[in-house]
């Protein structure tokens, strides 16, 4: 039998939670939120796209704040924070790459451009790709951790490039969120828009809480294991 | 509207099997059925994150266990594990 912890109870309410909005975001979408006039229903991905791009802002914040904390003072579980939060930032950063792309086919008719806001967003994935290749491969050392803490905050540097390029290079890319109110006419379109935004925060902040908790697992039980083997234990465990 | 599989006997009902004629009525729509299977898609992969979050806290138990062996671990079974196997003592 487990034994429940608090915080067991708040991740699987989070989760619930996460679930629920999810489901209902599906159906509202494709079911209530009205067909666009010029576009058809590939507008629809409009909702996934921005928010996706928005949870990959939440992973890359979380990468920087993990990141800097570690290189503040090194410990496990900022050290861990700052990998899930990169790990979601490529989750998200996909998703983004992925759907832009076919959105791009229909509006543009080409799938890709060399455009300021795509080249940046590509260059921020491949930053946090780059954070990752080297966490798998140049081990757990503190040097190491310390690379990749400096490459978590550089690759935060490249956010606002991404958010502001549309404004400051021009380029094809729309800028359909505005502080005047925005591009989208149909109270139902901002709804699902709204909802798209708090089902991809629910979905980040699940993915990174349950990454962190498992890379700390993951970090005690090596050094566990090292320890165990220095006092000469046995480290095979009964399951 | 009398459904033409009623008006049969169970016997004629078990032993043959008829074509709708004309047109087929779509009895259900296939954007709500596409809409559900995607929605089934994303919470089974929710329940796997659980599963998994679930899996992390048994280990976790273990891991609490090791490390509380360790600690109760007597100075001079350090180096132990250069003796052999047979001399270790065993965690819980």
């Amino acid at each position: 039998m487990i034994r429940t912890k608090p915080e067991d109870a708040g991740f699987f309410s989070l989760l619930a939670a996460t679930a629920a909005v999810l489901v209902f975001e599906i159906f509202f979408i494709f079911l209530k939120a009205p067909i666009e006039a010029r576009m058809g229903i590939v507008q629809k991905i409009f909702y996934f796209h921005v928010p996706s791009a928005y949870a990959m802002y939440i992973g890359a914040t979380a990468c920087f704040i993990g990141s800097l904390m570690y290189l503040v003072k090194s410990s496990e579980s900022t050290d861990a924070f700052a990998r899930a939060g990169a790990e979601a930032a490529v989750v998200f950063g996909s998703i983004v790459l992925t759907t832009g792309p076919l959105w791009g086919a229909k509006a543009w008719g080409t799938f890709w451009t060399w455009d300021p806001r795509l080249t940046t967003e590509l260059l921020s994935v491949l930053i946090y790709v780059a954070y990752l290749v080297l966490r798998a491969f140049a081990g757990e050392s503190t040097g190491e951790r310390r690379f990749a803490a400096a490459l978590g905050i550089l690759g935060a540097a490249n956010l606002p490039i991404i958010h502001f390029s549309v404004q400051k290079w021009g380029g094809q890319h729309p800028v359909v969120i505005t502080g005047k109110g925005g591009g989208l006419q149909h109270p139902d379109m901002k709804l699902a828009l709204a909802l798209g935004f708090l089902t991809f925060t629910l979905l980040a902040v699940s993915l990174v809480w349950a990454r962190t908790r498992l890379l700390i697992v993951q970090s005690r039980l090596q050094r566990a294991e090292e320890d165990a083997i220095d006092f000469g234990l046995d480290t095979r465990m009964e399951s | 509207m009398s459904d033409p599989a009623s008006d049969q006997t169970p016997s004629d009902r078990a032993t043959t099997f008829q074509a709708v004629q004309g047109n087929q009525p779509e009895h259900y729509s296939g954007e709500v059925l596409l809409v559900s299977a995607y929605s089934l898609v994303f919470v089974i992969l929710l329940i796997w994150v659980a599963i998994s979050w679930r899996k992390v806290t048994e280990l976790r138990i273990r891991l609490d266990d090791l490390e509380r062996a360790i600690g109760a671990a007597p100075p001079k079974s350090r180096g132990a594990a250069r003796n052999g196997p047979s001399e270790r003592p065993r965690a819980p």
